[in-house]
C-alpha cells in the first residue's frame, strides 16, 4: 500500500507522486482530484509503456475495422449496382450483341450472342454511356468489316422494370441507335421483361426471339430464326406491331466497301456459296440450315422489293445505289482493292483459326447476298414464291 | 470475539486490538476502495473511519464457525460503508468519535489533517508549467524518474546540491537544460547518473527552487 498525492488526471490514469517521491501512474477512479493524497495499491498501477502500445493498437485496430467495413459495404453496394441491368438491348447485323445497361444509362454488360458476336472484344465498352457505348460498338463491327455487307440491324430493347415510366429512356436509346447506325437499316423492337429471360433461355438476341414471337411462319423457320440472317428477318417482321423501321439516311458510304468487295466475290461465286452453306452447316450442327440459307438470298431481295414498293420516300436511293454502283466501281478497283479486303479479313484473327473462318464466313456468306442481288434477282424471286406457295 | 480471530489469523495471543488494526490497515483501506470503487483518501476520510469501525465490529462479532476472518470482515466493512453511503446525506457525524468512544487509536498517518489543497493544487500547476517549458510532461517525469530507492535518493540530494548553487541554477533556466559537464566535475558524479535522471533531477530542482513547500514536504517524507 501507498500515500501518494495525485499530480495529474488524464482519461484513463493519474499520476500520483507516493511519500518516497517515486511518480507513478495509477488507475483512474471516480472523484479524484489534483492535490489529493490517497492510498492505492500495486493492482492500481498502470504499467506506462504497456498501456500506451494498447492503446496505440487500439486505435489503429478501430481505424482498421471501419476502414474494412467501409470497403465491404461499398462493395457489396457496387456490386449490387452492377448486377442490376435496367434496360437490354440487342443488336443483330451479323453479330448478334447484347448490351445491358443500368438506370443511370451507363453500360455495364456487353456481349456476344452467336459466335462472332463472342469473338469480338467488347471489355472495353463497360461503364460507357450507352449511346457512347453503342457508337464504339459500331466502331468495332466497322473495323472488322461486319458492317460492310450488312446493312440492315435488327434492334430489341427491354427493360427489366415494368412499374416505372422508361419512355424517355427509350428515347435516348432510340435516339443513340439512330444517330449510330445512320448509315444502316434499323428495325427496332420493343420487348418485355418476361422475354428478355425467354430470349436467354433460347440462347438467341432478344430482336431475334421477339421476332420470332411476332411472324407467323411455319415452326421450321421459327425453329431457325435463331441463325437466319437479319435481312430476312426484318423483311419478316416488318408491318407487325411494336416494330419501328428506320431506312439508311446515307448509304453512300456503307455501299462503297461493298462495291469494293464484290468483285472477289463474284469470281468465286460458287464455291462462297458452298462456304457459306458448310459455315453455316457447321455453326448448327444441324442438316436444316440449308433452307435458312436459301431464305435469306431470296428474303433481302424481296425486302429491297418491298421497300421500294412500300417506302415510296427513299426507293429510288436505295435502288439506284444498289444497281448501279456495282458497275462503275467494279472494273477499276477490282484487282487492286479486291485483294487488300480480303487480306485485311483474313489478318483480323490469325490468332485465333475459328475467329478468321467466321468472319470471312459470314462476311462471304453477306457478300453473297449484295452479288447475288444483281444478276441471279429474277429466279431467286421465282423461287421466293415458289417456297411461299 | 478477538481471541478467535487471533487464532484463525494465526498471530501471537498477546497481540491487541490496535495492534491488529495497525497490522491489517492496507486490508481495510482495500476493502473499502473495493465498495466505493474510489481510493481512499488519506485526509480524515469519513470512509475510512466507517471501514475502521466496521473492522473492530468484525472483531467483536467473530467466532470461528464464520469461516476466515479476513473474508467475514471484508463482508461486515463492506455492508458498513453501504450503510454509509445510503445514509451520507441524512445524518452526518463524525464515526471519528465513535472510534474513540470504542478506545480505537488510529495513527496520525493515517488521518492527516485536512489541509487547504488549493494551496497544493497552484504549486502543483506550477511545477507543470515550469517542466513543460523545459520540453517534457509530467507522463514523461513519471516514467523517467528513477524507481530504485537508493538511485533516487541520490538524485534528490544531488538536486539539493545543485538548486544550492545559484550558477547552475540560473543555467538550468535560461538554457532549460541542466549544466551536466560542471555538475560532474563539482559533485563528482558519474555524467550517466544525470542524464539517466535529468528529468527528474530538474523536477526537484525546481521544486527546492520555486519553494513548492506541498510538494518539498511530500518528497523529503
Amino acid at each position: 500500500m501507498n500515500k501518494g498525492m495525485i499530480l495529474e488526471l488524464s482519461k484513463s490514469y493519474a499520476i500520483a507522486l507516493n511519500d518516497e517521491g517515486i511518480m507513478e501512474k495509477i488507475a483512474f477512479k471516480k472523484d479524484m482530484k489534483v492535490g489529493q493524497k490517497i492510498f492505492y495499491f500495486e493492482d492500481d498501477i498502470v504499467k506506462a509503456t504497456r498501456s500506451k502500445v494498447y492503446r496505440h493498437n487500439n486505435f489503429i485496430k478501430t481505424f482498421g475495422s471501419i476502414a474494412a467495413l467501409f470497403l465491404l459495404v461499398f462493395t457489396f453496394f457496387n456490386t449490387m449496382k452492377v448486377d442490376q441491368a435496367y434496360a437490354i438491348v440487342s443488336l443483330d447485323i451479323n453479330p448478334s450483341i447484347q448490351i445491358e445497361a443500368d438506370s443511370n444509362k451507363k453500360v455495364i454488360k456487353v456481349e456476344g450472342i452467336n459466335d462472332d458476336g463472342k469473338n469480338i472484344d467488347f471489355t472495353d465498352i463497360k461503364g460507357l454511356d450507352i449511346d457512347t457505348g453503342i457508337q464504339r460498338i459500331k466502331e468495332k463491327l466497322v473495323e472488322k468489316k461486319y458492317l460492310d455487307t450488312n446493312t440492315e440491324v435488327l434492334v430489341g430493347v427491354a427493360f427489366t422494370t415494368t412499374n416505372e415510366d422508361n419512355s424517355s429512356y427509350e428515347e435516348t436509346l432510340k435516339d443513340a441507335i439512330r444517330a449510330t447506325f445512320n448509315t444502316e437499316d434499323i428495325t427496332y423492337i420493343k420487348a418485355d421483361k418476361k422475354e428478355i429471360e425467354e430470349a436467354k433461355t433460347e440462347g438467341i438476341s432478344l430482336g431475334r426471339y421477339k421476332a420470332k414471337e411476332s411472324i407467323s411462319v411455319d415452326q421450321d423457320t421459327k425453329n431457325n430464326i435463331g441463325k437466319a440472317p437479319v435481312k430476312q428477318i426484318t423483311a419478316l417482321i416488318k408491318d407487325k406491331e411494336n416494330v419501328i423501321q428506320w431506312d439508311a439516311k446515307d448509304e453512300k458510304i456503307n455501299e462503297a466497301p461493298v462495291t469494293n468487295v464484290k468483285p472477289e466475290v463474284k469470281n468465286e461465286n460458287p464455291p462462297t456459296n458452298v462456304d457459306a452453306n458448310t459455315n453455316s452447316n457447321t455453326n448448327t450442327n444441324v442438316g436444316k440450315d440449308r433452307p435458312v440459307t436459301n431464305v435469306p438470298s431470296d428474303n433481302p431481295n424481296s425486302n429491297v422489293d418491298k421497300e421500294t414498293g412500300n417506302n415510296g420516300n427513299k426507293p429510288a436511293k436505295n435502288n439506284d445505289i444498289l444497281e448501279v454502283e456495282p458497275e462503275a466501281p467494279v472494273v477499276d478497283e477490282t484487282k487492286p482493292n479486291n485483294t487488300k479486303p480480303t487480306d485485311n479479313t483474313i489478318n483480323i484473327g490469325p490468332s485465333n483459326g475459328t475467329i478468321e473462318n467466321n468472319t470471312t464466313s459470314s462476311k462471304i456468306q453477306d457478300e453473297t447476298k449484295p452479288n447475288n442481288i444483281l444478276p441471279v434477282e429474277p429466279k431467286i424471286d421465282s423461287v421466293n414464291k415458289d417456297t411461299k406457295k | 470475539m478477538l481471541e478467535c480471530v487471533l487464532i484463525d489469523l494465526n498471530v501471537n495471543k498477546n497481540t491487541n486490538v490496535n495492534e491488529l488494526i495497525e497490522k491489517h490497515m492496507p486490508f481495510i483501506i482495500k476493502s473499502i476502495s473495493d465498495v466505493t470503487g474510489r481510493y481512499v483518501s488519506c485526509e480524515n476520510d469519513e470512509e475510512l473511519s466507517v471501514g475502521l469501525l466496521g473492522f473492530h465490529e468484525a472483531i467483536q462479532r467473530y467466532d470461528n464457525e464464520k469461516g476466515h476472518f479476513l473474508s467475514f470482515a471484508k463482508l461486515v466493512i463492506g455492508s458498513r460503508i453501504k450503510n454509509y453511503l445510503k445514509g451520507e446525506n441524512k445524518h452526518q457525524h463524525s464515526s471519528l468519535e465513535d472510534l474513540l468512544d470504542k478506545g480505537l487509536e488510529i495513527k496520525d498517518e493515517y488521518l492527516e489533517q485536512k489541509e487547504d489543497n488549493s494551496l497544493l493544487v497552484d504549486q502543483i500547476n506550477r511545477l507543470k508549467s515550469e517542466i513543460s517549458s523545459f520540453g517534457f510532461t509530467l507522463e514523461e517525469l513519471a516514467e523517467e524518474a528513477p524507481k530504485q530507492q537508493a538511485t533516487r535518493k541520490n538524485a534528490i540530494s544531488l538536486s539539493e546540491e545543485i538548486s544550492k548553487e545559484e550558477e547552475f541554477t540560473s543555467f538550468m533556466y535560461e538554457k532549460k537544460r541542466l549544466p551536466i559537464k560542471r555538475i560532474v566535475l563539482r559533485f563528482t558524479v558519474t555524467e550517466k547518473v544525470i542524464k539517466r535522471s535529468k528529468k527528474f533531477i530538474i523536477s526537484v530542482v525546481i521544486i527546492i527552487d520555486k519553494n513548492l513547500s506541498g510538494l518539498k514536504n511530500w518528497i523529503r517524507k
